[in-house]
Parts: structure tokens; C-alpha cells; sequence
């Protein structure tokens, strides 16, 4: 099935927070974090609209059935 | 004969002549070298390498003389993408955090290369650590593209393909995550092939992408794409990545009828975001694979137009996995719009990492569907021309786009794919950009998709078209 979900904008605070979560250091201000985080969030609810039902990710030798 | 017909050869023709001993190594090798100085303006280079070049040369001409000829690159000049280790030269992966980076030992393919009798003449330019498309590198300068100065060559393997197009070399290795092979070529007229996943293996090639990255070659002509990767492929036992198979030998890409071809050319996605100048050229030059014999069949190819969305999620998960310690200990020495692709990549969970990969396995299934029907698909390498230096946005009509968003929207896919796909040149704009024609076929299918190419090139002759370079 389908999966539909919006997701709430990301603010320059929270762009801040997720930063300093992975443990880096911010190197570029909040605003053009958040701008970013927003282009990465909106490639994401993109791909949850795709039926991948029966599909599965294959980490180990992601070309090896097509071999 | 003059330095400039020498650096012009291609390889086929070159390797004739030096099995023949009508010209030496040293000569072919020096002819090179001259160029690359007169022409550094094109900052195609990071390191060019002349001792060593004259050495391998020198060597490639006793080995001659003494009746030891070691195949098709014997004595041939050819450059790296600076993401290739060589043992002893630095590798800097374009980037300032590997900037005295001395490998201790060679890539396989760089291994394979000197096996093979090749003559390195450098290393070639690239986008900061093949993590964009421009080759607009803030640490070694701007390439530029040969056949328009202030136009970019494409990238990631702009160097290359700016070396390749301007005679400085008769080959050059590229890599591949998203296009980085296919595009520059397009951008400046040359041949390039991103193989098939596994079969060039990725030892010693600076990662960007695990499940993504490829090896490939860059050059004059399909002919001599075939002689290279023949060269390069074939596993190593050091990448558990590398394909087992065996390809077909590169004589087998000397194919002169398409007759019984069928070629896919599809109807959704891929004609849909195009500049119209590309599009003819494109059309006309499918039109030229049906004269060859080819039967054109029209086709769809489900869910492709999520091959962007899904080629990025994993391209910069994966490639922020690997960039991860340095960009909490040395952030300052990125370039801005590197780092602004990893910083983004933070954001990506992984619950959005596996939806991307099952994306992924979708397309590769629809694609496999495809391949039931046709024996390859013909379409754009990319929907646009090389963009000017610093030009952001492309105008579409009455639309601006974005050029970063839409220059891999092609060639992603068969990265995602892992399927072998080359781009050979299909003419040039009214402004004179050179644009590719894409042929891309299945698993294993890399002879193929170059003997395609090649008929193709034989007959439309584009690819003997060279830039005119002032030397002075």
C-alpha cells in the first residue's frame, strides 16, 4: 500500500538541534540548515508515496538476483 | 608525423602504429605532455606525472623492441580521475582533507592499466570527492570545458572528460555514482561507460557510494571504451562487490549492423523535462539506429520517475556514512556545496534508507521487464547542454530549473540498476555544446551497449569531431 504522510516543516531551531544530535558542528546558519533539511524531507514523503508492497532491500549484494 | 595528429589518434589507431614501431612510446607520451602544458588553462589536471610517464614510455618501447607486447594500451597515455590510488602519487580525491594523500599501493584498475602496458600522464580533476557535477573544484580550480572555455565539462569525471576531448591522453578512467562518467561525457563530446555493477572492481577508488559506485572509461571512440574496459574488468577477489561473470571479448563490440536490434526508446519520463535542441539531436540520431537495422519499440518503464528521489536518499546516506568522522573533525576543509550535500544527508533516517532501497528494487524489476521485450534503450544522456560556469538555473521554455536537480535524471537509473550504460556523442547546439545519445542495456550486456555506440559512430561520424584549442 501507498503511504501518505506530511510532514511538519522543519524550523532553523530544529535544523540546529539535528546538527548537534549527529555531533557535528554548524558550520552554516539555522535558516540555510532548515532550507536544506526541508529539500531532504519533501525527497522523502516522495518516495513513502511509491507502492513498494513485495519489495524488499537487499543490503548485502543489492545486484546479485540480477546476476 | 605532427604532435597534434598523434594526440588526436585513437587508440585502435595509435596501438597499430606503435606494434608497427611507426611511433615510439616516448614520442606519443611526449606529444602528450607538451599539450597538457600548453593547454593547463583547462585545469583538466590536479597532478600531471612527466617522470613517471617518460619511464613507463621508455620501458614500453624496450618491452617492444625485445618482442614483448603487452595488448592494445601498450605505450598508450592515459590519465586517472583523481580518485584513483597510485601507489607513491598522491590521490587527492579532489578534495583538500586528502591533499598529501600518498597511496601505498595502486587501485586495481590502475594495477591493471600499467599491466596492460599504459602510460599515466596524470591525475585528472574532478568535483570535490565526485559529490556533484560541475567540476567546480575551490581547491584545484575550475575545468573547464574544451569545446566552450567558460562552460563547465560536467562531472563528477570532468577532468577526465575535458582531457579526453582535448587530446591530452587517449583515455581516462572515470567514476560513476549518480552519471559522473556519462555526463561530462556528454558535456564534451567523448565516449563514456559507466560498465555494469561489480565488473570493474572498486578496490582502491576513493568511495562515495558503496552500492552505487562505478569504474569506467572515458575515451574517443566505443571501440577503444571496449578496449579499456577489457583491460580493467574482471574480479579481484579484494571487492566483495565484484561480478563473477565474464564479459564477451572487446572484439565483439565491433558490430557494424544493428539489423534485428531492438532498441527501447520510452514514453514517459525520460522525453518529459528535455531542452528541445536535445531532443532532436536525440531523435535524429535514433532515427540513424533504425536506419542501421535496428527495430525501434516503443516503451514504458514503470515507477521511473523516482529513480532521482532514490538514487539521492542512498547516494548521500551512504556517502555521509563514509564522510561522517571528517565532517565532525574537520567541517572547514569541505567545499561550501559538499558539505551542504552531506549536512543534508543527516536528515535522512533509516526507515527512509530502506524505503529508498526498496524504491530501488521496484525500478530495477521494472527495468528487468523491460529488458524481456528489447535488447537495449536508446535515449538522452541528459536533457540539457553543458551550463556556463556558475549558471545555477537552465531555462525550459518559460520555466527555470534547477540545473543540479535534473542533469543525473537520466543517468541515475542505471546506476540504481547496477546495468551497464554509455553515452556516445549524437551532435551539437546551434551554440556549438556537444550532447550524447544514451544506450543502455542489461546486466552483463557492456560489449553490447558499446557495439551499439560503435555502428552508431561509424555511421554519423560525430565522434571524430574534435575541439579547436589554441595551443599559444
Amino acid at each position: 500500500m501507498a503511504h501518505e504522510e506530511k510532514i511538519t516543516k522543519i524550523t532553523p531551531d530544529a535544523a540546529s538541534a539535528i546538527v548537534r544530535w549527529a555531533g557535528l558542528r554548524e558550520t552554516m546558519p539555522p535558516e540555510r540548515l532548515a532550507e536544506i533539511f526541508d529539500g531532504v524531507q519533501q525527497v522523502i514523503e516522495r518516495l513513502y508515496s511509491v507502492d513498494v508492497e513485495g519489495f524488499e532491500a537487499d543490503f548485502l549484494q543489492p545486484d546479485a538476483r540480477a546476476r | 608525423m605532427l604532435a597534434e595528429d598523434l594526440t588526436g589518434l585513437t587508440i585502435e589507431r595509435a596501438a597499430r602504429l606503435i606494434r608497427r614501431r611507426k611511433v615510439s612510446a616516448v614520442e606519443l607520451t611526449r606529444a602528450t605532455l607538451e599539450r597538457i602544458a600548453a593547454l593547463d588553462r583547462l585545469k583538466a589536471f590536479i597532478t600531471v606525472t612527466p617522470e613517471l610517464a617518460l619511464a613507463q614510455a621508455r620501458r614500453a618501447d624496450r618491452d617492444l623492441a625485445r618482442g614483448d607486447h603487452r595488448g592494445p594500451l601498450h605505450g598508450i597515455p592515459v590519465s586517472l580521475k583523481d580518485l584513483y590510488w597510485t601507489k607513491g602519487i598522491r590521490t587527492t580525491g579532489g578534495s583538500k582533507i586528502l591533499s598529501d594523500f600518498i597511496p601505498k599501493e595502486d587501485a586495481t584498475a590502475t594495477a591493471r592499466l600499467a599491466k596492460g602496458g599504459a602510460v599515466l600522464v596524470g591525475k585528472a580533476n574532478l568535483h570535490e570527492f565526485a559529490i556533484g557535477a560541475t567540476t567546480e573544484n575551490p581547491f584545484y580550480g575550475t575545468c573547464h570545458n574544451p569545446w566552450k572555455f567558460d562552460h563547465i565539462p560536467g562531472g563528477s569525471s570532468g577532468g577526465s572528460a575535458a582531457a579526453v576531448a582535448a587530446g591530452l591522453g587517449l583515455a581516462s578512467l572515470g567514476s560513476c555514482t549518480g552519471g559522473s562518467i556519462r555526463i561530462p561525457a556528454a558535456f564534451c563530446g567523448v565516449v563514456g561507460l559507466k560498465p555494469t555493477y561489480g565488473v570493474v572492481p572498486r578496490t582502491g577508488i576513493v568511495p562515495n557510494s558503496s552500492s552505487l559506485d562505478h569504474g569506467g572509461p572515458m575515451t574517443r571512440t566505443a571501440a577503444d571504451a571496449a578496449m579499456v574496459l577489457e583491460a580493467i574488468a574482471g574480479p579481484d577477489g579484494r571487492d566483495p562487490s565484484a561480478a563473477t561473470a565474464r564479459l564477451p571479448s572487446a572484439a565483439s563490440a565491433h558490430r557494424r549492423s544493428l539489423k534485428g536490434l531492438r532498441v527501447g526508446v520510452p514514453t514517459n519520463y525520460y522525453f518529459d523535462v528535455i531542452d528541445p535542441e536535445v531532443e532532436a539531436l536525440v531523435r535524429d540520431a535514433i532515427a540513424g539506429l533504425r536506419k542501421l537495422g535496428a527495430r525501434v519499440v516503443p516503451i514504458a518503464v514503470p515507477e521511473v520517475e523516482h529513480s532521482l528521489d532514490a538514487c539521492v536518499v542512498v547516494a548521500w546516506s551512504e556517502c555521509a556514512n563514509v564522510h561522517r568522522r571528517w565532517l565532525i573533525e574537520r567541517p572547514q576543509d569541505y567545499g561550501a556545496d559538499t558539505l551542504e550535500y552531506l549536512s543534508g544527508a543527516l536528515a535522512y533516517r533509516a526507515t527512509d534508507y530502506v524505503q529508498a532501497q526498496r524504491v530501488r528494487a521496484r525500478i530495477r524489476q521494472s527495468l528487468r521487464e523491460v529488458f524481456q521485450r528489447v535488447d537495449v534503450i536508446a535515449s538522452p544522456t541528459g536533457v540539457l547542454t553543458a551550463s556556463r560556469i556558475g549558471q545555477t538555473e537552465f531555462k525550459l521554455g518559460r520555466r527555470s530549473v534547477p540545473v543540479l536537480s535534473v542533469m543525473a535524471r537520466i543517468t541515475c537509473i542505471a546506476n540504481l540498476t547496477g546495468e551497464p550504460a554509455v553515452s556516445v556523442p549524437c551532435g551539437f547546439t546551434r551554440a556549438g555544446l556537444p550532447v550524447g545519445l544514451q544506450i543502455h542495456g542489461p546486466h552483463m550486456s557492456d560489449m553490447t551497449v558499446l557495439g551499439v555506440a560503435h555502428a552508431y559512430e561509424q555511421a554519423s561520424g560525430w565522434t571524430a569531431m574534435t575541439p579547436s584549442l589554441d595551443l599559444n
